[in-house]
């Protein structure tokens, strides 16, 4: 699966959010997006994941113009997208299993996604806490219970925004070798952010810098 | 639907307050139209046990005793089975009983059988019973109805026919009235008119069918009328069942998460649905299942006492079940299709919010 | 006339589908007026959420309805002829309603015209652009009103009814069969019509089943459709009916419903209904074939296959108890 942003204009009121951004990552792909806070990442990543409806320009999914897509379609098109929001969205009363679980349960829940939530509880080292409800883990806890239910789906496309926020070397590590073994899955994962412990350990397709809505492709 | 269960254990105030309202609703509205439903069901088998027509005389002040004479008139009419002149009445004073004599019991043995509701010292003991001219007439208690007969023989006391017509100052040769058996009862309502025409003077006859509708009408007027009173409460518990189901501010934020998890409207919906029936349909079954032990285990209840305008509850009144499950289900249906719908509403108008707009909301 | 508990179970669920459906028509007049496909703005995104509320709210609004004419039906079949002078069936309760044939009429159209809209809503939201998105609205909206103005009828007509004057019930069915049959030619019914009515309704259930390429077309087979529930009506009457009875001449729709006939009016004028009312949907999807093909196909396809299914059950419960008694008796009626 290829997803890709062709020309992606985003206005807000008069404000004009981001201009011309245009991107892609293929299946087996690891694309990084940085650039400082309000360059405009997370409204990009919205734009991907069906959120929001780009004002000029398309989003495509294998030539598909998801961001045309009505909005049932566009619910629908999430289904298939491991989203990492900034702001984590987890269910707090529910425990970091459970969450991991809540993208399935429409379809009557996945034997293999319960399965490799666990794995991943364990590699994030929140096996001791993965029944607790999540509003009592710590903000690092939380961060990665909320990438427990991005990775455990097995989404054909990743998008995680911060995914390293407030975790220590070790765990910044473990983390890019997550994302590299769903990179070698074959998902399309892009990751956005200005963690410069994460760049270092990730093996990049492409690396693009967003600064001030605008796009542009650096060097490897 | 698990999740939906898990959502409703971490609610327990919410959840068990939704649950008390529905349960408050179906009792008392299932008990009603439950009691009137067997009644009308146990009126149908002692009106079809009956005969297919009574004939009583009637004239300028009433009714008027009937010559037993009659009765060989109406039995040669074409269509006719069978007719018996009957000897009954009712016996006012503080305590009033109904009296039917009996040709079957001899007249110099002066037993009676009595039904639950007189009040006796049990079999063996004499019963006084005061005719209409005031005279005390004194008869034994042979045996007595069980009290599961209460609905339809609460104050009989059957006698010997002699003793029923001292009592009810009925003179030999003249009867309370007719009981006629048809040969078809298709044919009933063709005999109203050649039975009149044959007795010569005027006559009301009563058809099963007319017995039968009499009682239909009676139970749907006060079914309805239990109906439209409980209708302002079926809407407050719509419109409690609306706010649950809308879960308050914190279910916008709560439903934009789940889009942003790939979970459609209707699968949004479908949960807060679900979640406001999973208690809604317990407490609704458990009104029901109470109910029908109310009704039929303890004769009735306070919904009979109301619906039936008895000054007390009548002790253990033995009713027809057939049509039970049927008047049940109405009364589900009368209570969760508005819940379904005041769920669903709010629910997809959550739902159907943007995610982006949830998620962004203060 | 205070209404009697079933009366009231259908007055309920009338009122819950108009509430239901009004929620739909609020929606859908937007819809209808500002849809812009794929526009980026604000108002076009809370188009396409209010469009999905107007599925939901309408989609509740046809199980309602649906639920409140099943309700009616039995109330007319079951409950009602008791407390009526003179009422046998249904058709003694419809006399002593006000335009009680009137309402049933506007009750099974209003139904028709929810489904047809369900089947366009369901082909718009397999399609990720909603083509059909302001045509379904604006056939909400048709069927909408005419299912308002139903229940509104009902609730009139129901209690107004008149429960002391007796009526002659299936007397005065009886009475118009005979007097219209010499001057018609079918006049002659007999085993010759159920063989027609088997040979058309084969042909009908082949020619749905091969596939319809043009909307003249569609329409026809809905026509033909419509032809063949009358045919089927009278044969049903006519013919069969005897055997449901076991009485020459009685031609009363509406006694098939009783107990005595083992429900059997619920199995054959239920599986008429199914007929048009699939013999509409494939009419539809047809339509919409050039705008949604893969869509339209499945679901011509399965209208094809509902319809032919409904004739054969049809025939198969309307034959049932003459293929009974002759098998009994060697003879027929």
């Amino acid at each position: 699966m290829k997803i890709a942003c062709e020309a992606v204009q985003v206005m807000a009121g008069e404000a004009e959010l981001i201009r011309g951004v245009s991107l892609s990552c293929a299946a087996g792909e690891l694309v990084l997006l940085q650039g400082p806070s309000g360059s405009g990442k997370s409204t990009l990543l919205s734009v991907m994941a069906g959120l929001r409806r780009p004002t000029a320009g398309q989003v495509t999914v294998d030539g598909m113009p998801v961001s045309r897509f009505t909005a049932h379609h566009r619910d629908l098109y999430r289904r298939r997208v491991g989203f990492l929001p900034q702001r984590l969205h987890l269910f707090e009363d529910l425990s970091a299993l459970e969450n991991a679980l809540v993208p399935t349960l429409p379809r009557g829940g996945d034997p293999e996604v319960l399965l490799k939530a666990r794995e991943l509880l364990v590699r994030l080292e929140l096996a001791p806490v993965g029944d607790r409800p999540v509003r009592t883990l710590s903000g690092g806890e939380q961060q990665r219970a909320a990438l427990v239910r991005a990775l455990a789906g097995g989404f054909e496309v990743l998008l995680l925004d911060e995914p390293t926020a407030h975790q220590d070397e070790p765990r910044v590590a473990l983390i890019a070798a997550l994302l590299e073994a769903e990179r070698a899955r074959g998902a399309a994962v892009v990751v956005a952010g200005h963690d410069p412990r994460l760049a270092t350990r990730l093996g990049l397709a492409r690396r693009y810098s967003l600064s001030a809505g605008c796009i542009s492709l650096e060097a490897k | 639907m698990a999740f939906a269960c898990r959502r409703v254990v971490l609610r327990p105030v919410r959840s068990g307050l939704l649950a008390l309202a529905v349960l408050t609703v179906t009792l008392p509205l299932a008990s009603g139209l439950l009691v009137l439903n067997a009644v009308e069901q146990t009126a149908d088998r002692v009106v079809a046990a009956g005969p297919s027509l009574v004939v009583s005389r009637i004239d300028a002040g009433g009714w008027a005793p009937i010559s037993a004479e009659s009765a060989a008139v109406v039995s040669r009419i074409p269509g006719v089975a069978a007719v018996r002149a009957r000897v009954w009445g009712i016996l006012p004073g503080h305590e009033p009983v109904t009296v039917i004599g009996d040709p079957a019991l001899p007249d110099a043995s002066r037993l009676a059988v009595v039904g639950p509701g007189v009040g006796t010292g049990g079999e063996g003991s004499p019963l006084a019973l005061t005719a209409l001219d005031g005279r005390a007439v004194w008869v034994e208690v042979s045996s007595l109805l069980p009290s599961s007969t209460a609905a339809v023989a609460r104050d009989l006391v059957i006698v010997p026919e002699g003793i029923a017509r001292t009592l009810l100052l009925l003179p030999e040769g003249r009867a309370t009235d007719l009981a006629v058996t048809s040969v078809r009862s298709e044919e009933d309502e063709a005999l109203v008119t050649e039975i009149a025409r044959a007795l010569g003077y005027p006559v009301r006859v009563t058809t099963r069918a007319q017995m039968r509708g009499a009682f239909r009408s009676l139970t749907a007027q006060r079914g309805g009328l239990w109906l439209l009173f409980a209708l302002p409460a079926i809407l407050g518990l719509a419109l409690v069942v609306g706010q649950v189901a809308s879960g308050g501010p914190a279910a916008r934020l709560e439903a934009g998460k789940l889009k942003l998890l790939g979970w459609t409207t209707w699968d949004v919906a479908r949960l807060h649905l679900v979640e406001a029936l999973v208690p809604a349909g317990l407490a609704s079954a458990l009104g029901l299942a109470l109910s029908y032990t109310g009704v039929f285990g303890f004769g009735g209840g306070p919904a009979a006492a109301l619906l039936l305008g008895f000054e007390r509850i009548a002790p253990g009144i033995g009713l027809a079940t057939e049509g039970a499950v049927l008047a049940l289900a109405q009364v589900g249906a009368v209570v969760l299709l508005p819940c379904v719908l005041a769920a669903l509403l709010p629910a997809a108008r959550l739902a159907r919010e943007d995610p982006a707009d949830l998620l962004e909301a203060p | 006339m205070t209404p009697h508990p079933a009366i009231a179970a259908v007055l309920v669920a009338d009122a819950l589908s108009a509430i239901a459906l009004l929620a739909a028509m609020g929606g859908a007049v937007r819809v209808a007026a500002g849809w812009s496909p794929a526009a980026p703005g604000a108002a076009q995104l809370a188009l396409e959420r209010a469009a999905e509320e107007v599925s939901l709210a309408g989609r509740a609004a046809l199980v309602l309805s649906g639920l409140a004419t099943l309700l009616l039906i039995l109330a007319l079949n079951h409950v009602l002829p008791a407390l009526i002078p003179g009422a046998m069936c249904g058709l003694g309760v419809l006399e002593a309603i006000p335009g009680g044939a009137v309402l049933l009429a506007l009750r099974v159209a209003a139904l028709a015209g929810l489904w047809t809209w369900a089947v366009i809503d369901k082909l718009d939201r397999a399609n990720e652009r909603g083509p059909l998105a302001p045509w379904s609205a604006r056939v909400l909206l048709a069927a909408g009103a005419l299912a308002l103005a139903a229940a509104l009828r009902t609730a009139t007509s129901l209690l107004e009814t008149d429960l002391h004057s007796p009526v002659s019930c299936c007397a005065a069915v009886i009475d118009l069969a005979r007097a219209i049959a010499p001057q018609t030619a079918l006049r002659l019914a007999g085993p010759w019509h159920a063989v027609v009515l088997a040979a058309s309704g084969a042909g009908l259930a082949a020619w749905a089943l091969r596939g319809l390429r043009s909307r003249r077309a569609a329409a026809a087979l809905l026509g033909s459709t419509v032809a063949w529930v009358l045919l089927a009506e009278w044969v049903l009457l006519d013919v069969f009916a005897p055997y449901h009875y076991g009485l020459v001449g009685h031609r009363c729709p509406f006694c098939l419903f009783l107990p005595a006939q083992g429900f059997a009016g619920y199995v054959v004028h239920g599986a008429l209904l199914v007929a048009i009312l699939e013999a509409g949907a494939l009419a539809v999807a047809t339509a919409c074939r050039s705008q949604l093909p893969a869509a339209s196909h499945r679901r011509t396809v399965l209208a094809g296959r509902i319809l032919t299914g409904a004739l054969a059950i049809h025939f198969i419960a309307s034959l049932l108890p003459l293929v009974v008694f002759r098998w009994r008796t060697g003879a027929f009626l």
